[in-house]
């Protein structure tokens, strides 16, 4: 391993354009960053790469004056800086591309590219429009958009001549540290080679850039350095040309991640195929088919954007899809949430708090939202039979083992493990048939994400078939029977048993067809 | 490891839910203050204006006057209370109460309809169903409830005005009718048993139906109840009916009490306070929360304090004034309350 702080190296050249040394960020808890080095030069164009939850976005946040860190410090040429606030990072000339950019779709290019800036004034307060469109322009030449009218409205624009705005934005503001997020998440192949040929020119004007990515070949196409973070330490510095794609996988899963951890699979053979899709295609998915059967775990895994959540999103009739789905043998016409209720299908959607309760409603509410049918006393009046309500939701939770102060509290006043014991418990009062579970242990803790995986299972072994997806890996190893790796929006492998490792959803990820 | 971390990376994620189990003293007073202030302030009131004029407010017949006097009030805010519920504001309740109190009486008074009960029952149809288009206008058509709405109240108005000629309907209205504004069952008004009626029946109707519950989640928070497979959309246009028809009965039964069919003017006493009364039941009992039995309390406070202070002999202008500063208090309480929570 080639660790960044050669000594021979760092008094060999100028020092560099950013530096953040020792830091350090604590939340209740936890420790988001841990005692991390960094450095990045002028010139340079420098990956930044980690799993989700390795504490990139934490450590960009603290360069963009986002949040304060609890100890360490950032230096600017050689200085050290106090990045109190955002604008305090802008004039410092650090700037964030986000993935989705940071522009308003409804403002001209100009408009957007000034924003931080300042438009041009005649008088005080009217807008020089010539002179604004002029400066814009300037900026547009040296980002290679030549010909890009700076009155167009950013809605108008492509996917990269956005991304390449939000860079003349940066710009703007004489930005010298510029941090993309994720800016190819959204971009065609060829799209990205022009947006890495213009990285690359304003890297030889001085620019340094910091590049987070999830995807690999992209890091070694364009980048110098490599950084790999790992539960919010440093792992590793090294030159690009000293690592190879496999290495760099090894990097970041870490040895460590091999040790097998508590699991949560089948014992016993599956049953009959329960869910059955065929053909399922739309603007991202390519023609998939899937089965799941009765106590089967099925995980679809995929990079951000490249199928798992919207095989989800489709089968849930959340997203314009085409494709045969069946249900217990039977055909399911699903085009809205309520039609895949009513075919038996059940979500936990990844967003607890917006879409998976009302929180001030109460647990019972809560429980019994999918469900309220069942307790009414005809179809006219349709009065809630409460009673009833009252002893089924009690019993379901004392089997979901929910902590609480009383089925009558709000929701909200429960933590997050114990709030999505109620969403996947309004499911158990159900028949649903299929469970689409979309990251359901997002920012749980380590012991609830147990109780959430043996709640996955109990759900399969009382006859459903549950389809997993999630952002962190090492899950589908803990809980899935049998794991569809997609990539680009096709299957591109399908693990069962001892083959789901991070390591090989991994690499079938990154659209390696060989494990 | 990593699981800790991915929380630490998004600390908003936990949002709300943030610091829990901490309850200061000064959390409980303001819990307690926002969830019985009203009911506290109802009650003072109550004592205050007993004590200063005992022999003129503390009366059986004042009591009944004051319910008398809130009756239409009520039975409007009532209907709001419902499109409040699932966050709709209907700014068309005004132009719909001049309309329902005016068909009402034309239609009689012409010989179109010759029962005052199916003349009745007939404008309470078309409520329902000029609701239920803003509602499809909502949730169809993406508009706010505020703007559609507020077009709807205009439109309903021009129309009266149109129809009517601008004419006050004076004559032909018949006594079967009047009784709904005028009569009295045993020592109670009639407007009073309209009152007590579409409470019961709304207060059923939201605390113990499927519906009911739907709106209160709808309203709680749409995407939850509609990624649990609820219609939610048909729900606007339920909720705007109800509003729009309870609006129409209100508007009938001051015709009915006043013996004439206005085209204008009728419901625009009774928007503001109508919205005023729902608000202030939000922050009762269930902060943050409309429901009915709390804008019955908003609507009796607003009664009582318009009829002690008028006994007092106080001017107009203050009336007004206290009502302001009582809704903003109540309010302020609610929300206040609301946010110390997040």
């Amino acid at each position: 391993m080639t660790n960044q702080n050669e000594p021979g190296r760092e008094t060999s050249r100028p020092g560099p354009l950013l530096r953040v040394r020792d830091a350090v960020k604590d939340y209740p808890g936890t420790r988001a960053l841990d005692h991390l080095d960094f450095s990045l030069d002028a010139g340079e164009v420098h990956a930044l790469l980690g799993e989700n939850g390795a504490g990139k976005s934490t450590l960009i946040k603290a360069l963009a004056g986002a949040l304060q860190l609890t100890s360490g410090s950032i230096e600017v040429d050689g200085t050290a800086v106090d990045v109190r606030n955002p604008q305090r990072a802008q004039a410092l000339g650090i700037s964030v591309v986000h993935q989705h950019g940071n522009l308003v779709p409804e403002l001209s290019v100009t408009e957007n590219v000034l924003m931080v800036e300042g438009l041009d004034r005649r008088a005080g307060i009217l807008v020089g429009w010539r002179g604004a469109h002029q400066r814009t322009r300037e900026l547009l030449d040296r980002v290679g958009l030549p010909h890009l009218d700076p009155r167009t409205e950013v809605a108008d624009l492509g996917a990269h001549e956005q991304a390449m705005v939000a860079v003349a934005k940066a710009l703007a503001s004489n930005a010298r540290v510029i941090i993309l997020d994720e800016p190819t998440t959204s971009l065609q192949p060829a799209e990205v080679d022009t947006l890495f040929a213009q990285m690359r020119r304003l890297a030889a004007e001085g620019i340094g850039f910091v590049f987070v990515t999830h995807r690999l070949n992209e890091v070694f196409k364009v980048c110098d350095r490599i950084t790999v973070m790992r539960d919010g330490g440093l792992v590793g510095t090294w030159l690009a040309a000293d690592l190879d794609h496999d290495s760099l996988v090894d990097q970041l899963v870490g040895a460590e991640r091999a040790i097998a951890h508590e699991a949560f699979t089948a014992t016993a053979p599956p049953g009959d195929v329960v869910l059955d899709v065929r053909g399922l295609r739309g603007d991202v998915l390519r023609g998939l088919d899937l089965q799941a059967r009765a106590g089967e775990v099925v995980g679809i895994a995929s990079l951000p954007g490249e199928g798992a959540g919207e095989v989800v999103e489709s089968l849930y009739g959340l997203r314009r899809a085409e494709g045969e789905v069946t249900i217990d043998g039977r055909r399911a016409r699903v085009r809205n949430p309520q039609q895949a209720v009513a075919a038996g299908m059940a979500l936990v959607p990844r967003d607890r708090l917006g879409q998976g309760l009302v929180s001030e409603l109460s647990i019972r509410e809560n429980a019994t939202l999918a469900t309220t049918r069942s307790y009414t006393t005809d179809p006219v009046l349709r009065l809630m039979r409460k009673g009833r309500e009252r002893s089924e939701v009690a019993e379901v939770m004392a089997q979901l083992s929910l902590k609480s102060g009383g089925l009558e509290s709000e929701v909200r006043t429960l933590s997050g493990g114990n709030q999505q014991k109620v969403v996947i418990g309004r499911w158990l009062l159900s028949d649903a048939r299929v469970l689409l579970l979309d990251s359901p242990t997002a920012a749980v803790d380590v012991h609830t994400k147990a109780e959430i995986y043996a709640l996955a299972r109990s759900l399969a072994d009382n006859g459903a078939a549950v389809i997993f997806t999630s952002t962190e890996l090492e899950e589908f190893v803990r809980v899935c029977d049998r794991v569809l790796v997609l990539h680009d929006g096709g299957v591109v492998g399908e693990l069962a048993g001892e083959e789901i490792t991070v390591n090989s959803i991994m690499r079938l990820s990154f659209g390696r067809k060989s494990v | 490891m990593s699981s800790s971390a991915a929380v630490a990376d998004s600390p908003e994620a936990t949002g709300p839910t943030g610091p829990r189990g901490r309850t200061t003293t000064s959390d409980r007073v303001i819990d307690l203050v926002s969830r019985y202030g009203t009911i506290a302030s109802l009650v003072a009131c109550v004592v205050i204006f007993s004590a200063l004029k005992p022999d003129v407010f503390a009366t059986s017949q004042n009591f009944f006057n004051i319910l008398n006097q809130v009756s239409i009030l009520g039975i409007i805010a009532l209907g709001l209370t419902v499109a409040l519920v699932q966050g709709l504001f209907d700014l068309s309740l005004a132009g719909m109460a001049t309309l329902g109190g005016f068909l009402a009486c034309k239609w009689l008074a012409d010989g179109t309809i010759g029962s005052p009960v199916l003349a009745v029952l007939a404008v309470l149809v078309l409520a329902l169903v000029i609701g239920a288009c803003s509602g499809a206008v909502v949730a169809y058509g993406g508009v706010s409830a505020f703007i559609a709405t507020l077009a709807v109240g205009s439109i309903l108005t021009g129309v009266v005005l149109g129809v009517s000629d601008s004419q006050t309907i004076l004559s032909g209205i018949p006594d079967g009718f009047l009784i709904m504004g005028q009569g009295e069952i045993g020592p109670i008004p009639m407007p009073v048993v309209f009152l007590a009626i579409v409470a019961v029946v709304l207060y059923v109707f939201l605390e113990q139906t499927q519906v009911g519950r739907h709106m209160y989640a709808i309203g709680g928070n749409a995407e939850t109840a509609r990624l649990s497979g609820i219609p939610v959309k048909r729900y606007a246009l339920i909720a705007l009916g109800i509003s729009a028809a309870c609006a129409a009965l209100g508007g009938m039964i001051v015709a009915a009490n006043l013996g004439v069919g206005r085209p204008q003017g009728v419901g625009d006493t009774y928007l503001l306070d109508s919205f005023a009364a729902a608000f202030i039941g939000a922050s009762t009992l269930r902060p943050g929360r409309f429901h009915i039995l709390g804008t019955v309390i908003g609507v009796l406070l607003i009664g009582v304090i318009n009829n002690g202070l008028s006994i007092m002999g106080v001017e107009t202008f203050w009336q007004y004034a206290v009502r302001g500063i009582i809704l903003l208090l109540a309010v302020f309480a609610a929300s206040f309350l609301v946010m110390r929570r997040r």
